[in-house]
């Protein structure tokens, strides 16, 4: 009998290694969204950008440990669901798991607080060649300067490792380039402040810097070929279509308002834009909009 | 101002146990112009600019011939109740000892840091083995550590007579002995000083007397509680 990997769920508690005597409590992070992506495929060249929308559902019951009266310590199982309306094989099972560690240095609600996370993920999308696993590890730390205005950031390092690699012959034996589209490592260092306006209203701003490969698909391109260091067919965004991997800085520059409901819900809305730069004159851009409700308990 | 020879009498034999001092030294002499008989509620009524009834103000009534009241050694609560300080705003006499117990089924960490009193229960579920004296007058803010969003307040008060408006903004300050009071108000969004909102009350009857505040309040901001999202971009 194939046993789901939500399974992992039920062994979370023995995880814990504080759950005794030191009590643990549920907690879930659930969201449902529209997210919109002007430019989906990453691509520089206009006749490769296509944008879609997508219906995305997160899903993340765990456990939550007050250790001392100082340091957290908390474990989710993770589950995904992407469904784009038009590229339908970008569409995606997300199933993992998150642990974190957080700490608070001193008493109060301005106490600086650090916060040490792991996660890994097996991704799977309609599009096997897409398969894989992605790992995330984080450090980050934040203060409430003010009464109604906090800010958080910190270093995130990304890693994604595609199951199969699925090679284009003719580019390796006469250049020497894998099929390795789907293999991505990036380093992100990021800020994040919150206004709240008032009970209900939050303003968010972000800015992300990122350091590391990109996955990007276009048509047949000598150019774009040349600079980038894996290629595979990628039929996700049509016929004669090829992903490459390619070094780019990217900046992330996003602003989101948030409105409570209640204690455990809130309606976002962010808007992010995002620019990288990759070899030479080759950049990429993105739009995305994403509309998110999210419940926590 | 009638004083009956009863209450002369009264008042002589039990002069020597009213001349108290409190557990934090404070003179406690019953001096109130006395007739025992005489006492009228007092109704208090509390709004903000816009009409709006003001919950969670503290009325205090002070006689106005400075008599200090003997102190209540009293016993109060301020419970945890879904992460939240129930009631929001607890007023107290000073020299009372307040318990916390925490009825959820997850811990707290209870705080001040105020002047009034400062003190730290760390990490516990269920009631605290020893209650918390406050004997100095002041507002206590409250707060917990793990839980950012619980905010509360306990405010003190040198006399014994206070009330704690309601929803309707209403608190009556029940059996205020004859004489005059200076009465003010506090409460946590107060714009103005506490000792601006003084208002004056002669009880000469037993006929309840009213007073009347039209507040000016700060907006009303709490730690948020509900999550905030964020941006999923998968590379
Ligand atoms: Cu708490």
């Amino acid at each position: 009998m194939k046993r789901s990997p939500l399974a992992i769920i039920w062994l979370l508690p023995s995880l814990l290694p504080f759950s005794q005597p030191v009590s643990a409590e549920w907690l879930l992070d659930s969201s449902i969204a529209l997210q919109i992506n002007d430019n989906l495929p990453n691509a520089s060249l206009d006749q490769d950008i296509k944008s879609d929308t997508a219906f995305d559902f997160g899903f993340s019951p765990g456990f939550y440990s007050q250790i001392s009266g100082a340091t957290s310590l908390a474990v989710s199982a993770d589950l995904g669901i992407t469904r784009q309306f038009d590229y339908k094989d970008l569409d995606l099972i997300a199933i993992g798991l998150t642990g974190s560690v957080r700490h608070k240095f001193g008493l109060g609600n301005s106490a600086p607080w650090a916060r040490i996370a792991g996660s890994a993920s097996y991704l799977e999308y309609k599009d096997g060649q897409r398969d894989g696993w992605f790992y995330a590890a984080s450090i980050e730390g934040g203060k409430q300067l003010a009464e109604q205005l906090s800010i958080w950031g910190g270093y995130r390092f990304e890693l994604r490792r595609a199951e199969q690699i699925i090679s284009i012959p003719a580019l390796v034996s006469n250049f020497g380039i894998g099929g390795e589209a789907f293999d991505t490592a990036a380093h992100n260092l990021d800020i994040n402040a919150a206004y709240q306006i008032n009970n209900q209203l939050s303003l968010v701003f972000g800015y992300v810097f990122r350091a590391g490969e990109i996955t990007a698909t276009t048509l047949r391109n000598a150019e774009i070929f040349e600079a980038s260091d894996a290629i595979a067919k990628d039929l996700a965004f049509g016929p004669d279509r090829f992903a490459y991997r390619i070094e780019a800085d990217t900046n992330r520059y996003s602003i989101g308002l948030s409105l409570a409901c209640n204690n455990h819900m809130s309606l976002n809305a962010t808007y992010v834009y995002q620019d990288s730069d990759a070899y030479e004159d080759l950049s990429y851009s993105n739009n995305l909009v994403r509309v998110e409700l999210l419940y926590s308990y | 101002m009638k004083i009956s020879v009863t209450a002369i009498i009264w008042y002589a034999l039990s002069c020597s146990t009213a001349i108290k001092r409190n557990a934090s030294g404070y003179a406690l002499l019953l001096v109130l112009p006395w007739s025992p008989t005489l006492a009228a509620d007092l109704r208090a009524s509390v709004v903000d600019g816009f009409a709006t009834p003001v919950a969670d103000a503290v009325v205090i009534a002070v006689p106005e011939n400075g008599a200090v009241i003997e102190a209540k050694q009293d016993m109060a609560t301020v419970d945890q109740i879904d992460q939240q300080f129930v009631p929001y705003v607890k007023a107290i006499a000073v020299g009372t000892s307040v318990s916390f117990p925490n009825k959820d089924d997850i811990r707290h960490h209870v705080y001040s840091f105020s002047k009034a009193k400062r003190f730290e229960l760390p990490l516990y579920s269920g009631v605290p083995a020893d209650p918390v004296t406050f004997e100095i007058p002041g507002v206590v803010t409250l707060g917990c550590n793990i839980h950012d969003w619980m905010v509360g307040y306990i405010y003190v008060s040198e006399s014994p007579w206070f009330a704690v408006t309601d929803a309707e903004g209403a608190a009556v300050i029940k059996g205020l002995p004859e004489g005059k009071y200076r009465v003010r108000t506090w409460h946590p969004l107060l714009k103005v000083s506490e000792e601006s909102t003084e208002q004056s009350v002669d009880i000469e009857t037993t006929l309840p007397a009213e007073l009347h505040w039209v507040l000016s309040l700060k907006p009303d901001i709490r730690p948020r509680r509900a999550p905030i999202g964020g941006m999923k971009v998968y590379h």
